[in-house]
């Protein structure tokens, strides 16, 4: 690998040279310009305060009111994990008012599309659905929903999902989440001057914030994007610069929220909007996504991705897009800079997020189509006033939305959908276990390199891999999210993803829709044979590129929830041996999971694959053995294909006839 | 009496065809629904009166609408699988109840 190597993505890669010859200054570039402070990097300074900043520089030092380097590391933490849960968790919030305006008519444009996903959250928030139309429980459950954020005791429902043995494991540990806000809230207090000094108890916190994220905020999110939006299930799309169209009108939806962004996907389909287009010379309207904004229409509507999290600022270096249309989280500021040298608009539609320099217009449920129709437009009239473009021809095809739902029915068919195959399989050996690869993009490692290589090695070593985020449309760009990518599966792994008719990478939706991976967990470990908790489970949870503070929410809310956790790039905490411990060994006495920060993906690897081993052994599982299984259909079957080229006589129904060692 | 052939590439399985049955079938004026999931085909013998856009449209209700199937090597298709969408239940827990009843056959 080239020293200054940035990316293994080729499209990323033009689209740097490009820049480099307009003098257009990008991330990748900032990030060798700001070197990170190395005080702040591994978490030792400590700003809470007027009598500081403190920065603590050697072990044994205190700050000013004598808080200690792992207080200091621990509150920091905390602090982050919290702004991640509310991140999330706000999210889900704006879909329950979404979804209680749809069902009241009070939001035109928005309908419940999946009134089976409705009733069966129903049911889990305890709310009547016999002899209900759909709207006045969709009333209810948008209430309900909304009263779990602000709940003040008790426990918040979905907690139920869990396994027993989980939901006890929080019980005494009394981080078992009251309510969503609640427990955020709580982390802001503690980690202010002066308060909860003691590592450990701040942590505990941060556990009980993270799992009313990863159970509460952003699995209402998830299920109520999908009443609304409807439960993804597989479909085929592309991504990567190259679904820029150079004779369309571009629109790029990037963020996360698929409120605005699925007003928008109708808009322009709509056939007066295309004429409109056709009238200043483009021969249609072309949407694509970025970010997890994409991840939410590429799995409903098919709409195509331009990329990942660092592709917002190489999409407008095409020249080809007409509006870069944003909502939440994930947003370069460096876009609208970016954007002043083509005439791409940048446009803010978030009551939560503006940017100085971008046109903003805001986003309001109650007349959701219109806006979109108005945000639609503007990038139409923008069209004429393109200038030079330059398109990446790269681009791949993939098969995303694999929701819980939908693995189920693949697994056990309509009636008695269960996931039972799949623990089968990883008792059997076919499969040596599940890995989760999460997360985003970070500049300060070379864009998408750990992603493709660990998810590489999973495959090789049977491994079967999940993945939401911009980490899933990384694979997707390399062509892991479809049945091509069997070819990088071990034997086992290549038989049941054969079998069963999946890619050996599962999309599994946007990066709130982590959550789904925990119903997959909590199902795995009720359905029998691996366990009783999610603890018992080989599996692992990866973010080998993460760089944000929800990041470090869904990390959290996988070890509490009694995953392996391990994140690359760098550790926030490596400035304290004593926080480092807490969450990896610590944690892991306590919940099951552990918490570790491991740079080098290679070492990742091996991590993971260890641990699964020991789950493995721990369950009394055969040792995996990867010439055990694989090809044994196929040899057979082979053998049968032989033997008649060779002109014996052999059945159609059996191997008789087929003398081949190979019977 | 007349006959139409229409492709629906989204019939590929035994319950789309139990689905585009009961969509035909609801049709006024048709007689018999030839149905074929491996050719993603369906040939409708009906009255006159019925055109083929009608058929399409019912069709299309359904979440089988007509067209040519796409490859997915060419451009993308929007297509997820309707069937299920219309049809599968969205549980995600597993079932105790059938859990007990499968016996030692499903007790590890």
């Amino acid at each position: 690998m080239a020293k200054n190597r940035k990316t293994i993505d080729p499209a990323a890669e033009a689209m740097l040279s490009r820049a480099a010859e307009l003098g257009v200054t990008t991330a990748f570039q900032r990030v060798d310009e700001m070197k990170p402070c190395p005080i702040g990097s591994q978490g030792l300074c400590c700003k809470n305060c007027a009598m500081g900043p403190c920065r603590l520089t050697k072990e044994g030092q205190v700050g000013i009111c004598g808080a200690t380097v792992e207080t200091i590391a621990a509150r920091n933490l905390a602090r982050a994990i919290a702004a991640g849960a509310a991140a999330h968790s706000d999210h889900g919030r704006d879909l329950c008012f979404v979804l209680h305006g749809a069902a009241t008519g009070e939001a035109p444009g928005y309908r419940i599309r999946d009134e089976f996903k409705l009733r069966e959250v129903a049911r889990d928030l305890g709310i009547a659905t016999e002899g209900r139309s759909k709207e006045e429980i969709a009333v209810d459950v948008a209430e309900k929903a909304l009263a779990e954020f602000g709940k003040q005791s008790g426990e918040i429902l979905y907690l139920s999902r869990a396994p027993k043995k989980r939901q006890e494991i929080w019980r005494e540990l009394k981080i078992a989440p009251r309510g969503v806000d609640r427990e955020i809230v709580e982390i802001l207090h503690r980690t202010h001057m002066g308060n909860d000094q003691d590592a450990e108890h701040i942590l505990d916190q941060s556990m009980r914030a993270a799992l009313g994220d990863g159970w509460g905020g952003s699995m209402l999110a998830t299920d109520i994007s999908d009443i609304l939006f409807g439960t993804p299930n597989p479909l085929v799309t592309q991504v990567n610069l190259g679904v820029l169209k150079d004779d369309e009108v571009n629109i790029i939806i990037h963020g996360h929220e698929p409120t605005l962004s699925e007003m928008i996907v109708a808009a322009a389909r709509d056939p007066e909007m295309i004429e409109y287009a056709k009238s200043k010379g483009a021969k249609g309207i072309n949407l694509a996504g970025i970010c997890c904004t994409s991840n939410e229409t590429l799995m409903r509507q098919g709409v195509p991705s331009a990329g990942n999290f660092l592709h917002q600022e190489l999409a407008v270096l095409t020249g080809a897009v007409e509006a870069m249309v944003v909502d939440i989280q994930c947003i370069f500021q460096g876009l609208v800079g970016v954007a002043e040298d083509f005439h791409t608009l940048v446009i803010t539609t978030s009551p939560k997020a503006k940017i100085t320099g971008a046109t903003h217009m805001e986003f309001d449920e109650h007349r959701a189509p219109q806006i979109a129709r108005e945000i639609v437009k503007a990038a139409v009239d923008n069209y004429p006033n393109r200038g030079p473009v330059f398109i990446p021809a790269d681009k791949e095809n993939l098969v995303p939305g694999f929701s819980h739902e939908y693995i189920r029915y693949m697994l056990g068919g309509y009636y008695r959908g269960s996931l039972r195959p799949l623990n089968d399989a990883i008792m059997a050996g076919r499969l040596r276990g599940v890995a989760g690869v999460v997360g985003c993009n970070n500049p300060r490692v070379v864009q998408d390199e750990a992603h493709f290589d660990l998810v590489k090695g999973f495959l090789e070593n049977d491994v079967l891999v999940v993945q939401t985020g911009c980490g899933a449309l990384c694979s997707a760009k390399y062509g892991l999210l479809q049945g091509e990518a069997m070819r990088y599966a071990g034997p086992g792994l290549r038989e049941i993803c054969e079998t069963v008719g999946i890619p050996p990478v599962l999309h599994m939706g946007s990066c709130v829709d982590n959550s789904r991976i925990l119903t997959v967990l909590a199902e795995m470990a009720t359905e029998g044979g691996l366990g009783e908790d999610i603890s018992d489970i080989p599996g692992v949870g990866i973010a080998p590129e993460w760089m944000s503070e929800k990041a470090l929410s869904i990390g959290t809310y996988f070890v509490a929830s009694g995953a392996y956790v391990l994140f690359g790039v760098k550790s926030p905490v490596e400035g304290s041996e004593t926080v480092t411990d807490i969450i990896g060994r610590g944690w892991e006495s306590k919940v099951g999971g552990k918490l570790e920060f491991e740079p080098d993906p290679a070492k990742i690897l091996q991590k993971s694959l260890d641990h699964i081993d020991k789950k493995r052994a721990a369950l009394g599982l055969p040792q995996y053995d990867p010439t055990r299984f694989g090809e044994s259909g196929d040899r057979r079957w082979n053998a049968w294909l032989k033997a008649q080229r060779e002109g014996a006589k052999v059945s159609p129904y059996s191997m008789a006839g087929v003398t081949s060692d190979e019977t | 009496m007349a006959v139409s052939t229409l492709p629906v590439p989204s019939m590929y399985a035994d319950h789309h065809v139990t689905a585009v049955r009961r969509a035909l079938e609801e049709v006024a004026g048709v007689q018999e629904i030839q149905t074929s999931a491996a050719f993603k085909e369906v040939t409708v013998k009906h009255s006159k009166e019925v055109t083929k856009e009608a058929l399409a449209e019912a069709l299309g209700k359904a979440g089988y609408p007509v067209g040519q199937e796409k490859s997915p090597q060419g451009e993308p298709s929007c297509f997820g699988d309707p069937g299920w969408y219309e049809c599968a239940p969205r549980c995600i827990k597993t079932d105790t109840v059938d859990l007990e009843m499968s016996g030692d056959f499903r007790r590890y």
